[in-house]
């Protein structure tokens, strides 16, 4: 005979009579989910000693839940076990009591378990765990590996990315510390806020007047070939004053006239005094609503 | 039990690369996220740099004005022995600024200058030292004569506006 794993060897049964058998109330026994199957045996093997001719230590007992907390005992004694197991795979009660309910399974009590169970299938069984494992271990390494090689990539990624960010680093703030020994990110993050402040255009309200260009406005607007010397000409954000020698009258009208038709001034009264060499004119200007600032200088 | 074992085991193994590869990923997301952000400031600061400075940072001194009118007198061509004096006129708070600028002001005394060499002097300072606004400009005759090309003494005030805090240092 062979068994349907490939094992070989004899697959054993026995008359229903050779056995002792109980169908046990198990509803009374604590259920424990972590409890080990041994313990539960050895409970359930109280229960039965209860209803044997014999110890229990003397028998060999095997169960089989049959539902509704019942559970179907089935042993046979140590000694006899032994003669009858001798080169078979699995021994078998060759039909049930008629007290044991119908739905129970003779094929599923084999009684060639634990300490009698044959070497074969214990061999059998401990090759499959190991092979198992095995497996369980080779597809945890292939795993762990191929995340070695992720992990490995991923770093080289953020050194890859560090090293960047030290060369832009260096790239404007030159050598890597400094000389105030502070962290490069402080360091740029200090230059870039005063960059900003510093880069950045002066409110109109705070921004001095450029007289430069009025100065220019000025000078663009004098008559030409006209005989004067400017005794003093100051421009500032509030206006400017002329003092002008002439020659004469009609020279000093010349440049009064041009004067009053300086693009973006507008002309105060002008003072004029004479004297034996000729005419002084001071003149005051300020600036009209309309000036627009223009970028020509003198 | 053996199974238990290697599932144990495995699921070490498992647990280990799985942090090492999580840590991993986040340093590089990390690292790839500042690098981003360094590059941005970088070039900011390069596009800042390369523009003229238009706030100084701090008050300036007068060797800094003196050094700026003779690099000026020379590209114009002119001997900076015209440069007579540079004297600092006042340092107040910017107006409409509330405390953040200030502004000071220097006095520059050229002579002799005629109006022909104080235009092209005027553009350079101008185009050059867009920092130092010129907030004056006063011309006298240096001398009596008639000559209307004849020198002047020119006084010319600038004004520079800089950051009021500048002695806090910059705040983070």
């Amino acid at each position: 005979m062979s068994s349907g794993r490939g094992l070989t060897g004899r697959e054993a049964s026995v008359p229903p009579e050779r056995l002792y058998w109980a169908v046990l109330d198990a509803s009374s026994l604590p259920r424990q989910p972590f409890a080990s199957r041994a313990l539960w045996n050895r409970r359930l093997g109280y229960l039965f000693e209860a209803v044997l001719p014999v110890p229990i230590e003397s028998v060999h007992a095997v169960f089989v839940p049959l539902g509704g907390g019942t559970v179907l005992a089935c042993g046979m004694e140590r000694a006899s076990l032994r003669e009858v197991a001798e080169g078979a795979i699995s021994l078998r009660p060759e039909s049930l009591p008629p007290f044991v309910p119908p739905t129970a399974d003779a094929s599923s009590l084999n009684l060639l378990t634990r300490e009698f169970e044959p070497p074969a299938i214990r061999r059998a069984r401990a090759c499959t765990t190991l092979v198992t494992a095995a497996s369980l271990v080779l597809c945890s390494l292939l795993l762990v590996v191929g995340f070695a090689n992720r992990t490995r990539a991923w770093n080289a990624l953020a050194f890859d990315a560090e090293r960047a960010e030290h060369e832009a680093y260096a790239s404007v703030l030159g050598d890597a510390t400094g000389q105030s020994g502070q962290p490069a990110p402080l360091r740029l993050v200090s230059e870039l806020r005063q960059l900003r402040r510093t880069r950045a255009e002066p409110s109109r309200e705070s921004r001095p007047t450029d007289v430069a260009p009025d100065l220019a406005s000025l000078l663009a607007a004098w008559p030409r070939d006209l005989r004067a010397r400017t005794e003093t000409l100051s421009v500032t954000a509030a206006g400017a004053t002329l003092t002008v020698w002439l020659p004469g009258q009609p020279e000093a009208e010349r440049l009064i006239e041009s004067m009053r038709a300086a693009e973006g001034w507008s002309l105060a009264q002008p003072s004029l005094s004479r004297s034996s060499e000729g005419m002084t004119v001071r003149l005051q200007l300020t600036r009209s609503s309309t000036m627009v600032e223009h970028g020509a200088v003198p | 039990m053996a199974i238990l074992v290697a599932a144990a085991s495995s699921v070490a193994l498992f647990g280990l690369a799985w942090s090492r590869a999580s840590d991993a990923v986040s340093r590089a997301n990390a690292a790839a996220l500042r690098l981003a952000s360094v590059r941005e400031d970088a070039d900011e600061v390069r596009h800042l740099r390369a523009r003229e400075e238009r706030i100084a940072v701090s008050e300036r001194p007068s060797h800094d004005v003196i050094a700026r009118v003779g690099g000026s007198l020379a590209e114009v061509g002119l001997p900076e022995s015209r440069l007579k004096s540079v004297t600092p006129v006042s340092d107040r708070g910017a107006a409409g600024s509330g405390s953040a600028h200030r502004v000071q002001s220097v006095r520059i005394v050229l002579e002799p200058m005629t109006l022909a060499e104080l235009g092209p002097l005027l553009r350079i300072w101008r185009r050059e030292h867009s920092l130092w606004t010129t907030s004056g400009v006063e011309l006298n005759t240096a001398s009596r004569g008639r000559d209307p090309e004849e020198a002047y003494r020119v006084t010319i005030t600038v004004s520079a506006v800089y950051l009021a805090d500048a002695g806090r240092g910059v705040q983070k």
